[in-house]
């Protein structure tokens, strides 16, 4: 059905951003959002017409990267440090800055469903009950999940004494 | 999420955050944090990941969306639902080759324990299953085609015993594409065919003396993707089945009650 499509294109966007703080890589990530594309469009009796379209395209592309996690064993993307790759802290305020190359480093140390839980709680604003049916775990769970991670990030963005991690390619 | 003590926890500091901690709450956790200092520069940072993730965000939103994902295709050969049985359908396929144009008495083909199993189902079920079995036929979906409409009516009304037509329904998007025999329970079914410019197909099942049923208003199943609304009007049951969406298909169903009521 031509509306339902139309409905879908307006999601692509945010379909895509939540698929990169999965992957951390674009190609990865479109492909990801084209088969949850494709699924929902199989799918759609399914979806109740002004219900929360996103919410239910969110929980369509979880479960599709958690299937391929389980398929390609993913570990966490944890970067670790070379001794040389320590970046001595400049001036002081280069120190105290943050900028969204910081992030990009800070998030992709975390594990992917760490990521998850930022991404749906600090981006995408949903609230934690939302977040737990998407993502099919308890609210302690989401809280706990989220807890860990924000105070991950903040460690890596904003203790000084801390090594600043360096992206290794 | 309220707790029942004064206590600030660390979920309420979050909540805080997120703007998801209950009003009541509010005042007591800027106090604590007022109190708190470290707390508080914990706060502080987490509202500047969030601000920073908010904003990266908004860039990104900017960004164009490749052109390949927004030409949204269903996948062209529907995957053959569980309760479809391979050996039925190879039978099936197997009986309309074999017996042309015709006749369409498929049951004789198959045997008595497959042929048990088809009439203990529900109406709508077999609607059901006949829409699978059919619908991703490429070339020969139905029987009788459409060209021939005033053929398929009268033969299919013969087999019935009952005037059988297939209503319009191009104010919806839907051609008929043709129609078929079926086995039904003590009579045989008719399935009528419908396709729109997207190659979405609906099928109509009719059937007469459906035993057991009531005259009806609409009634509604789902058998794995496939909706159904079907209804008995005297002697004579129709289902609509389709894999579009329940108010999608309803309206539909709608007019084909109106259409067949005159």
């Amino acid at each position: 059905m031509e509306q339902f499509n139309a409905l879908l294109i307006e999601q692509i966007k945010n379909l895509r951003c939540y698929a990169n703080s999965l992957t951390r890589n674009t190609e990865h990530a479109d492909d990801l959002v084209q088969d949850c594309l494709e699924k929902a469009v199989d799918r759609q009796h399914q979806w109740q017409s002004g219900t929360n379209l996103r919410a239910w395209l969110f929980t369509i592309l979880h479960n599709l990267h958690v299937s391929k996690i389980r398929r390609i064993n993913n570990g966490p993307s944890f970067v670790t440090m070379e001794e040389d790759e320590i970046i001595d802290s400049a001036s002081s305020e280069e120190e105290n800055s943050m900028n969204l190359r910081d992030l990009e480093s800070a998030m992709a140390a975390l594990t992917h469903e760490q990521r998850e839980i930022i991404h749906l709680v600090c981006v995408e604003d949903m609230k934690y009950e939302d977040v737990a049916d998407i993502l099919e775990i308890p609210v302690g769970t989401v809280m706990s999940r989220l807890s860990r991670a924000r105070e991950r990030l903040r460690q890596l963005m904003f203790c000084h004494d801390a090594p600043r991690i360096r992206r290794v390619k | 999420m309220s707790q029942p003590t004064h206590r600030v926890t660390e979920q309420d500091l979050h909540a805080y955050i997120d703007g998801q901690l209950d009003l009541r709450r509010l005042s007591e956790v800027e106090l604590y944090l007022g109190n708190n200092p470290s707390d508080l520069r914990m706060v502080h940072e987490y509202r500047q990941i969030n601000r920073l993730l908010q904003q990266q965000q908004k860039q990104a939103l900017r960004q164009p969306v490749p052109e390949n994902l927004t030409k949204i295709k269903a996948k062209t050969t529907p995957a053959y639902r569980a309760w479809l049985i391979k050996p039925m359908r190879v039978a099936a396929t197997v009986a309309w080759l074999a017996i042309g144009v015709t006749t369409g008495w498929v049951l004789n083909s198959l045997d008595d324990q497959q042929q048990q199993l088809i009439v203990r189902q529900d109406f709508s079920q077999q609607a059901a299953f006949a829409h699978a079995v059919y619908t991703p036929e490429k070339r020969h979906p139905v029987e009788v085609e459409a060209k021939n409409e005033q053929h398929l009516f009268k033969w299919l009304s013969n087999r019935l015993d009952n005037n059988v037509k297939a209503p319009p329904l191009s104010n919806h998007g839907y051609e008929l594409i043709g129609g078929r025999l079926l086995p039904g329970e003590s009579r045989p079914a008719a399935q009528f065919m419908y396709e729109n410019q997207m190659g979405n197909r609906l099928t109509l099942y009719v059937r007469t003396h459906v035993t057991g049923q009531q005259e009806t208003l609409f009634n509604f199943s789902s058998h794995d993707d496939i909706n159904v609304f079907y209804w008995i009007d005297g002697p004579v049951g129709y289902a609509l089945s389709g894999t579009i969406n329940k108010p999608g298909l309803l309206a539909i169903a709608t007019t084909v009650y109106s259409s067949l009521a005159q």
